[in-house]
């Protein structure tokens, strides 16, 4: 795998792709808690 | 439908003459834009003349921002808009007459951009029909899907910096319709362009049609 | 009424027993993928390593694409039912769309270095990907700012006509730009072979279908957030008034200005 040719735009390219998307996700999910703390539980249906 | 229709545009064209913004505003920009582009590619290798149908299809873009913004301005101030919902008109023929005094504005407006460009960049005139229906239709697009989406952007305080990301997408297919249709015309293999004009005619009647059912919902908007 | 800010035995959140799961489908799916895609499948003939960035680009363009169409349907089946749901469900699907369009671009710009020797090419996808992008903000934006203009009953119209628009956008876009490019074809290499089969096409597809799930789960939970939104939109005005009252009741108890 080492020998793997253009191995920096690959690393680069995956990287930026999981990372914007963990980022994402993580900020979604705060986002989430922080407002579902404010929220009465009736009104989260999915739990 | 469509005597309300008339009234509209009639309307719409009477402040156009009165306030003449479109002749001593948008035209100027017209040709503004046409010099700027002169200015930064380079007029004596022949770029400008090449590119000349992109370039008159852009300004042609930059213009009709200008006037759709307009169109929708002349409604808001003065409480216009509430004196359009409240006049019964029909509101599918609102939008016919609205766009349709838009297309009136730009097509004037293409006037003085070709003459501008024949002038300007040497452009030679080949393929008239090719030319003046693609013309007619890239324009009925662009006043249909302007005036749809003027009147979105029309009620927010952010319409002028919102309008320009929301229209110009949209009408990139019209952009490359008529850039590839006048380039097909003056580059003397018409047979080429008529595919392209059928196109931005299909834009035109997609966006008229639905223009004309989503209006009356929207003007209902505060 | 229990104040709403007691902590509850269930953890607030946007999770859920199914997201849970999906969650964990996903990121195990998504390790299998690393392995097929960095190690276990084999290196193009043309494009070398540099055909391993194809098994992101390809699933998030897919992703995008259909989140697109998502986002026309919550959009038009708002305009017939005007319920909420369908509302928070078209916003949701254009953010998380706008993700994998992003990153779609990042990575067929970063793919098109090795193997064109250039960061952007007028190839018509990358075109008409980059267009859907912009569609998708100024989307976004203007939801936005309806949000915050009237009240529920009369805000969302502008959205939903965008949002129904831009399904049809984007297939005009993408068919005109197509069309276009398909007369300065000079010899480039296609983005995806479509004759590639093995290992390589198995690794596409299970990059399809990982990024897929990996699309739902953000959506459930993108979906959850903005259901939370309005909620504590709707019981904000009303907070304000019950604590309002509150004071009020206090103040006249000792006696003060209210």
């Amino acid at each position: 795998m080492v020998a793997m040719t253009h191995i920096g735009y690959v690393a680069a390219g995956w990287a930026i792709a999981l990372v914007s998307l963990a980022a994402y996700a993580l900020r979604t999910v705060r986002r989430g808690r922080s407002l579902a703390m404010r929220v009465p539980p009736e009104e989260r249906r999915w739990t | 439908m469509f005597r309300d229709a008339g009234l509209i545009a009639g309307k719409d064209l009477r402040v156009e003459l009165r306030s003449r913004v479109t002749t001593q505003q948008v035209a100027p920009f017209a040709i503004l834009v046409l010099i700027l582009f002169g200015v930064a590619l380079d007029p004596d290798r022949g770029i400008l003349t090449r590119a000349s149908s992109g370039l008159f299809w852009v300004a042609v873009l930059f213009c009709s921002l200008l006037a759709i913004q307009r169109a929708f301005t002349i409604e808001a101030a003065d409480g216009g808009r509430d004196a359009l919902r409240l006049s019964g008109l029909d509101p599918a023929g609102i939008f016919l007459g609205k766009a349709a005094a838009i297309f009136v504005q730009l097509a004037a407006l293409e006037m003085v951009l070709a003459l501008g460009v024949v002038i300007m960049y040497g452009t030679e005139i080949t393929g008239v029909p090719l030319l003046a229906a693609t013309c007619l239709a890239a324009t009925a697009g662009l006043s249909a899907a302007g005036t749809l989406y003027g009147v979105l952007a029309a009620g927010l305080r952010v319409r002028e910096t919102l309008l320009p990301i929301l229209l110009l997408p949209v009408l990139a297919p019209v952009l490359i319709g008529g850039t590839k249709a006048f380039e097909a015309a003056l580059g003397g293999v018409a047979a080429d362009g008529w595919p392209w004009c059928g196109l931005l005619a299909t834009f035109a009647l997609l966006y008229t049609t639905f223009g004309t059912l989503a209006f009356g919902p929207l003007l209902e908007e505060p | 009424m229990t104040a709403p800010h007691v902590a509850r035995s269930v953890p607030a959140s946007t999770s859920s027993p199914a997201t849970r799961v999906l969650g964990g489908l996903t990121l195990s799916g998504l390790a299998l993928l690393l392995g097929y895609a960095l190690v276990w499948s084999p290196a193009d003939v043309a494009q070398k390593d540099a055909v391993r960035l194809m098994y992101v680009h390809v699933p998030t363009a897919i992703v995008a694409f259909g989140a697109c169409f998502l986002t026309t349907l919550a959009s038009a089946m708002w305009l017939r039912r005007r319920s909420e749901g369908w509302w928070v469900l078209g916003g949701a699907a254009a953010e998380v769309g706008l993700v994998f369009t992003a990153i779609c671009l990042l990575t067929g710009s970063i793919w098109g270095r090795p193997t064109w020797g250039t960061y952007w090419d007028w190839d018509p996808r990358i075109t008409s990907t980059t267009l859907l992008f912009i569609l998708l903000v100024g989307f976004l934006a203007l939801r936005r700012i309806d949000d915050e203009a009237g009240d529920a009953s009369q805000r969302g119209m502008r959205g939903a006509i965008v949002g129904l628009l831009l399904l049809p956008n984007v297939m005009i876009v993408h068919y005109s730009v197509d069309w276009w490019r398909s007369l300065h074809q000079t010899a480039t290499i296609t983005r995806l072979d479509p004759t590639i089969e093995g290992t390589m096409l198995f690794t596409l597809m299970l990059g399809i279908v990982v990024f897929g799930l990996l699309f739902a789960w953000l959506l459930v939970h993108r979906f959850r957030l903005g259901w939370l939104e309005e909620r504590a939109g709707a019981s904000g005005l009303d907070q304000a008034i019950v604590e309002r009252r509150a004071e009020a009741g206090v103040a006249v108890a000792t006696g003060g200005p209210a």
